[in-house]
């Protein structure tokens, strides 16, 4: 009971990083420029965000530090990508590889294999939310997350509603799906594609910051460990909805839920676990893709 | 009547080349200008000058007299002109209301949500004031392609312009779309907006015009009222030379009882498990024309996919001069004997990004002529570009280019050639004139009633009625995935045709 119960409160816990980059990333998706740097956006938000707290204490400083660095990527990557029409997959791959490699040389400079935050702790960022604690078993699942995981689950009808009811939402898919069609009407189709990689940048950020910051107190190397690109996968197999990509966030969440409760107790086989949720990404992807074109009987598929 | 667009000296060049020179156009207002001309005359250019998507090279747009610097959409659009594309500019994930009012969203009060159910109320007000026929809350990817039309007709009188711009509007409509659309034009004309239809479809144009400028190379080699003219006078001036308008068939050559080609039940499913053709099943003789007509998305299409290899049958059999070759793949059928004329040139008989030479040798690249030992003979492929290029008279810029610079109809002249120099015993031809420009429709429709000449057998698709009429010496009728009835072109009227096109069957009426 106890393991499941841990196993429950772990999956809302690492579903939240990738629900954030998910949820963020499907706007970039939609406007046809896949963000695939979604990984090295998030690394960014959890190394800058600890990195400012652990030389100043100031939190504010670190959170906003760590969301403007981020943006900051978003805009490389969106002039790059879509003011200079480059290769959005090449860039992506340019950040995913220069970020990780930053944050290895300071930390190298300073010395150390980690930073741990000795002004602040993790239970300071816990939230307990008043009557739902008090419930049994639902209480310890739901209750006692950091903020920026509420925010993640919050975020899903957040950006429904951007995506379906709000001008910003529709212009964005417009462009995507027919970019002709919105220049004709004199839309800034390169505005709306900034706008959207720029709100998968903040949300990555966010990302990154729940990861490193809010819920551990600090930052090792590549701890995002694909969460970005598992993101991409849950955004390809929910078509890019926001609440259908989220659900496969969710699943991806139990699956690295399942991983850390069962190598626990799983002794010297603990790293065969660890393999789980990659296992299921692959076979998940697989599987909706077959479903997808199962029925197609036109030969060569891009009809 | 008073001027609304006037040009002056309007030039446009694309490098060295001059896609528009010195075009003096006076447009009134309240009339129907129909701007005619070959493909490749430069009628969009121009018309994508006056709605501000290309910046004129010198020159002057003047509107209602006064000058106007187009320098995108909304400026056009600010000063009341309109455009509709020929490939249109539609969102099919969208629904019919919201790719009208897209980028003029009603929002709610004080809020930055749109107000869905006021945007449908207006669009729908929008659709009867006009009398047509469309549902404002349907996706577009679900409308047929009149639909589709009409609604970027909406999206444009929606934006209140007086100038409306239709570029090649009748290309992919049925017969009777077509007529709905004059009549609609008619309409809006009635309600004093000014009208430019770009066609090169002279029917239409006798139908509708007030009046005619015909464009060649460039240039305006013709301004007339239509009264003052007739469909001769106008082809002559698009071509430059006369032009017959009426294919020469002489159907007095013999056709052999023989089967050669035989369907028999088939059955496709497309991607929804739905069944798009329904138990199909005839018999094509050997020497003879045979056509298959209907409204487009009748299944066709898909028929002829599946004939040519693009798309599997779920049942039923293809037999081929007793052989029986159903669901093989294009080039085993293309070795047996079938020369493919597909559907969509640029989709699956061309491909756009590569040379002239390599698309000569598409589907058939084992051929020993030019394959030795794994290594392709580049010279002896660029002698066989250059024989199709002298036989089919091929006319390009550039031999070395690559085939998406040909214009339509000298594309669809590098497919025959390659389909024909195969030596095939049957041409299966989908749509082979659509896009292509009057001379070598004539130029086509010679080459496909030669071919039959010479004892070989032709499966043909068209959405163009007259096309299948005035080629088949056989017709089978095509509504909702079955056969409703075979006719005798020579025998029967278009308004019995139109009665099998629209799912009425022929023997019915006999019975009575």
């Amino acid at each position: 009971m106890a393991l499941l119960n841990s196993i429950l409160y772990d999956t809302v816990y690492h579903s939240a990083p990738i629900i954030l980059c998910v949820i963020g990333g499907i706007f970039a998706y939609k406007a046809n420029v896949l963000n695939i740097a979604l990984e090295g956006m998030m690394l960014n938000g959890a190394f800058v965000s600890v990195l400012v707290m652990y030389f100043t204490g100031n939190i504010f400083l670190a959170l906003s530090s760590a969301i403007l660095t981020t943006l900051i990527w978003g805009l490389i990557f969106s002039y790059f990508g879509v003011s200079g029409s480059g290769n959005v997959i090449v860039i992506g791959l340019g950040i995913n590889f220069i970020v990780p490699a930053i944050a290895k040389f300071t930390l190298n400079m300073m010395g150390v294999s980690n930073i741990s935050l000795q002004n602040i702790s993790v239970s300071d960022f816990k939230i307990h939310i008043p009557i739902i604690d008090s419930i049994d078993i639902v209480g310890s699942i739901l209750s006692g997350h950091t903020f920026i995981t509420y925010l993640a689950f919050i975020g899903i009808i957040i950006m429904s509603v951007i995506m379906y009811q709000t001008k910003f939402g529709i212009y964005v898919r417009v462009v995507g799906e027919n970019e002709e069609a919105a220049i004709s009407l004199g839309l800034k189709t390169k505005l709306y594609k900034y706008l959207a990689i720029l709100l998968g940048a903040l949300c990555a950020g966010l990302a990154g910051i729940n990861l490193s910051l809010e819920r551990m107190c600090m930052y090792t190397n590549d701890m995002t460990a694909g969460r970005g690109f598992i993101a991409i996968a849950a955004i390809y197999c929910g078509g890019g909805k926001p609440l259908e990509s989220s659900l496969y966030a969710i699943l991806f969440g139990i699956s690295r839920a399942l991983a850390v409760n069962l190598s626990i107790n799983a002794g010297p086989m603990a790293g065969i676990f660890d393999t789980i949720p990659y296992i299921i990404m692959v076979s998940v992807l697989a599987t909706v893709s077959y479903m997808k074109f199962k029925n197609v009987r036109v030969r060569g598929y891009t009809f | 009547m008073k001027s609304i667009i006037q040009t002056i000296n309007l030039t446009k060049k694309f490098g060295d080349f001059v896609a528009n020179n010195n075009i003096s156009l006076d447009i009134k207002e309240g009339e129907i200008r129909c701007i005619v001309g070959e493909n490749g005359a430069g009628k969009s250019t121009l018309m994508n000058m006056l709605y501000g998507l290309v910046a004129p090279s010198s020159g002057k747009i003047l509107i209602r007299g006064e000058e106007v610097k187009m320098t995108n959409p909304l400026t056009a659009i600010g000063v009341g002109i309109g455009m509709v594309h020929q490939h249109f500019k539609l969102v099919s994930s969208l629904t019919v209301y919201e790719n009208i009012l897209l980028g003029v969203e009603i929002k709610k009060k004080n809020s930055p949500l749109i107000d869905k159910k006021e945007e449908i109320k207006k669009v729908a007000k929008m659709i009867e004031d006009n009398h047509l026929q469309l549902n404002p809350t349907d996706k577009i990817e679900d409308i047929s392609i009149g639909e589709r039309q009409r609604v970027e007709i909406l999206k444009m009188l929606y934006r209140n312009v007086d100038i409306l711009i239709l570029d090649e509007p009748t290309a992919v409509l049925t017969p009777k779309e077509v007529d709905d659309l004059i009549a609609t034009l008619k309409l809006l004309k009635e309600q004093g907006k000014t009208i430019i239809v770009i066609t090169h479809k002279l029917r239409e144009v006798m139908e509708l015009a007030d009046s005619i400028t015909v464009l060649k190379h460039g240039n305006v080699v013709g301004d007339v009222l239509k009264q003052d003219t007739d469909e001769k006078e106008i082809a002559r001036m698009m071509v430059g030379r006369d032009v017959c308008l009426t294919v020469q068939n002489d159907r007095k050559h013999t056709v052999e009882k023989q089967v050669v080609y035989q369907v028999d039940n088939l059955n496709v499913l497309n991607d929804d498990g739905k069944k798009v053709i329904n138990n199909v099943s005839f018999k094509v003789n050997k020497g003879e024309i045979f056509g298959i007509a209907g409204v487009e998305g009748n299944g066709q299409s898909e028929l002829i996919k599946v004939l040519t290899g693009l798309m599997e049958a779920e049942s039923g059999n293809v037999i081929l001069y007793g052989k029986n070759v159903t669901n093989r793949w294009p080039k085993e059928l293309r070795k047996e004997g079938i020369g493919i004329i597909p559907e969509d040139r640029y989709a699956t008989g061309l491909c756009r990004e590569m040379s002239v030479s390599d698309n000569c040798i598409a589907g058939y690249h084992d051929n020993k002529e030019i394959l030795k030992y794994g290594l392709y003979n580049s010279k002896k492929i660029d002698e066989i570009r250059d024989k199709y290029i002298d036989e089919f008279d091929i006319r390009l810029g550039d031999k070395n280019g690559v085939i998406g610079n040909l214009s339509g109809g000298n594309a669809q002249k590098v497919i025959i050639a390659r389909e024909l120099a195969s030596k095939p015993k049957i041409l299966m031809a989908c749509q082979p004139t659509r896009g292509v420009d009057i001379g070598s429709i004539e130029f086509i429709h010679n080459e496909i009633i030669k071919f039959r000449d010479q004892g070989n057998t032709v499966i043909l698709v068209s959405s163009e009625l007259s096309e299948i009429m005035s080629l088949s010496d056989r017709v089978i009728v095509m509504y909702k995935g079955q056969i409703t009835g075979e006719i005798s072109p020579t025998e029967v009227s278009t308004v019995e045709i139109g009665l099998l096109m629209a799912g009425i069957k022929g023997e019915n009426k006999h019975e009575k």
